[in-house]
């Protein structure tokens, strides 16, 4: 052997030691980042746990280490959604599964900060959502981790790496729910429900009910038009059930429109505040609701009218921002608007003020 | 972020890096000096070497000190429904939709709480991206240390 092949065979293993130092450098990088952010989402848990704890104690009287026993308690739930290999009535058993849950969550929060009025038990409950949420992320995100760690999976450490952006939007979302809902400050869902609060001003409503619980209807007339109002009844955070009242209304009145308000996702690049027109319900959730409405309004041909507030993620769970305050002034307008143009004097029409209605009475 | 989490942040790494800055500085001089009383190449490859570190810690230095809060302050918008007078104040606890807040200083009729909302300083949402720092010691440091975000 000479010098030359000596020589292209060092510089042949150097490159391959390049290649692969290369590609564990990339995954050293990955597993870094990743590790990066769990230790924030960690972290955003725990502030937002202890939020919780001392937002509970305000309204306990039960000792330090009880109150942390049993929050610890309510963010470990699990809410398990019905069997969908048959399909056939699932929504009536996700309400079912939804209301036994949201209710007993509410009772055992009402035990816990037995001093807390009725509005202070509904802020908490929502606390207590965003924090078992986020508590759950994390667990889930480390979880995924983990096995990608146990494994020594490349593909899976790069695409929980991919995946970061995104949770990270969610966390930042989850953390703006933990401070409106900890001081009651109305959030940017809390549109919808603005909306149809303001309108019931502006257009003097001349009765009030409350058919439902947690849910109020306004009844106005408006240049002869029969308007209901419905929105959750506030300032605590609650989202109401508006199939419930629309279905009371639908059973009072012939109603020829129903107008949904409701913050919507905006795309990246969207401005936020911009006020969208669409046909259908706007309504976010998991779509119990939104199936009963839209039931409801097929059954007897009303036609389906959606204002959308365009928002970020962030936005429509942190508290509300001036754009959207300002958009929401301006969809006061546009329904106001939309009710002249399409609901013929001498008709009623229903508008529905969707979204958390934490902070609007 | 928080406040606090940027002060954190920054009282806890810009020492660091300070002194890996100081320390890179001082070798990158005296092998700067060692090269110019030599002239052996190697000096001056290690001083390259070691100016690319250099750099690295400072554009750090850079990203953190760029990091600021930006305070998000909440307001309560009132306003006189009689004569259209507004004015934005300090969010008090307790403030609520609808609520009278005292008289319209031009017309006399009641201010009413129009909205509540927060003030938009930066227009910006707030960054959860952690920062470039070195593998491992990064993911260390933030973990056990335990920073302390308040609120
Ligand atoms: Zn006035």
């Amino acid at each position: 052997m000479d010098g030359t092949t000596y020589d292209l065979i060092v510089t042949m293993i150097v490159l391959m030691l390049f290649a692969y130092l290369s590609r564990e450098l990339e995954v050293m990088r990955a597993i870094s980042e990743i590790e990066g952010y769990l230790a924030l989402f960690k972290q955003s848990r725990d502030t937002a746990f202890q939020a919780l704890l001392r937002s509970l104690g305000r309204f306990s009287s039960l000792d330090r280490k009880m109150v942390e026993e049993k929050a610890s308690q309510l963010i470990e739930i699990a809410v398990i959604f019905p069997v969908n290999l048959d399909p056939y009535g699932i929504v009536e058993k996700i309400r079912h599964v939804l209301r036994v849950e949201e209710k007993e969550v509410e009772e055992e929060v009402s035990s816990i900060a037995s001093r807390g009025n009725r509005v202070d038990v509904q802020n908490l409950t929502n606390l207590v959502e965003a924090v078992r949420a986020l508590n759950y992320l994390y667990k889930l995100v480390n979880h995924y981790y983990l096995i990608a760690r146990k494994f020594k999976s490349l593909w899976l450490i790069l695409q929980l790496n991919a995946l970061l952006p995104f949770l990270s939007e969610e966390f930042k979302a989850l953390e703006g729910a933990v401070k409106a809902f900890k001081n009651g400050l109305p959030i940017g869902d809390s549109a919808g429900p603005y909306v149809a609060a303001k309108l019931a001003r502006i257009l003097g409503a001349k009765r009030r009910y409350e058919p439902v619980p947690d849910t109020e209807v306004f009844y106005a007339e408006m240049g002869g038009r029969r308007i209901y109002l419905a929105k959750a009844k506030g300032p605590g955070g609650t989202v109401g059930r508006l199939d419930e009242a629309l279905e009371w209304i639908t059973g009072r009145d012939d109603v020829s429109l129903i107008v949904s308000v409701d913050a919507a996702l905006k795309l990246e690049g969207e401005e936020t505040g911009l006020i969208s027109h669409g046909f259908g319900v706007a309504m976010g959730g998991v779509g119990v609701e939104r199936f009963r409405i839209e039931e409801i309004a097929t059954k007897k041909k009303i036609p389906l009218y959606a204002v959308l507030i365009k928002m970020s993620e962030w936005e429509a769970s942190s508290i509300m921002g001036e754009k959207v305050y300002k958009a929401a002034d301006k969809a006061v307008e546009v329904v106001k608007q939309v009710l002249e143009h399409k609901v013929k004097p001498g008709t009623a029409a229903v508008v529905l003020g969707v979204g958390n209605t934490i902070g609007v009475p | 972020m928080g406040e606090n989490i940027v002060g954190s942040l920054k009282k806890k790494w810009l020492p660091v890096y300070g002194v890996l800055a100081a320390a890179t500085g001082v070798l990158l001089v005296g092998l700067m000096y060692l090269y110019a009383k030599t002239g052996a190449n190697d000096y001056s490859m290690a001083a390259m070497v070691d100016s690319l570190f250099l750099l690295y810690i400072l554009w750090s230095i850079y990203k953190l000190a760029k990091l600021e809060f930006k305070p998000r302050k909440v307001v309560t918008l009132v306003r006189c429904e009689k004569c259209g007078y507004s004015e934005e104040r300090d969010y008090a606890r307790g403030d609520y939709l609808f609520k009278v807040k005292g008289q319209c200083p031009k017309c006399g009729a009641p201010l009413l709480v129009a909205g509540i909302y927060v003030k938009e300083a930066g227009e910006e949402e707030p960054d959860f991206t952690p920062l470039p720092l070195p593998t491992g010691l990064a993911t260390f440091i933030t973990t056990f240390s335990g920073l302390k975000r308040g609120d």
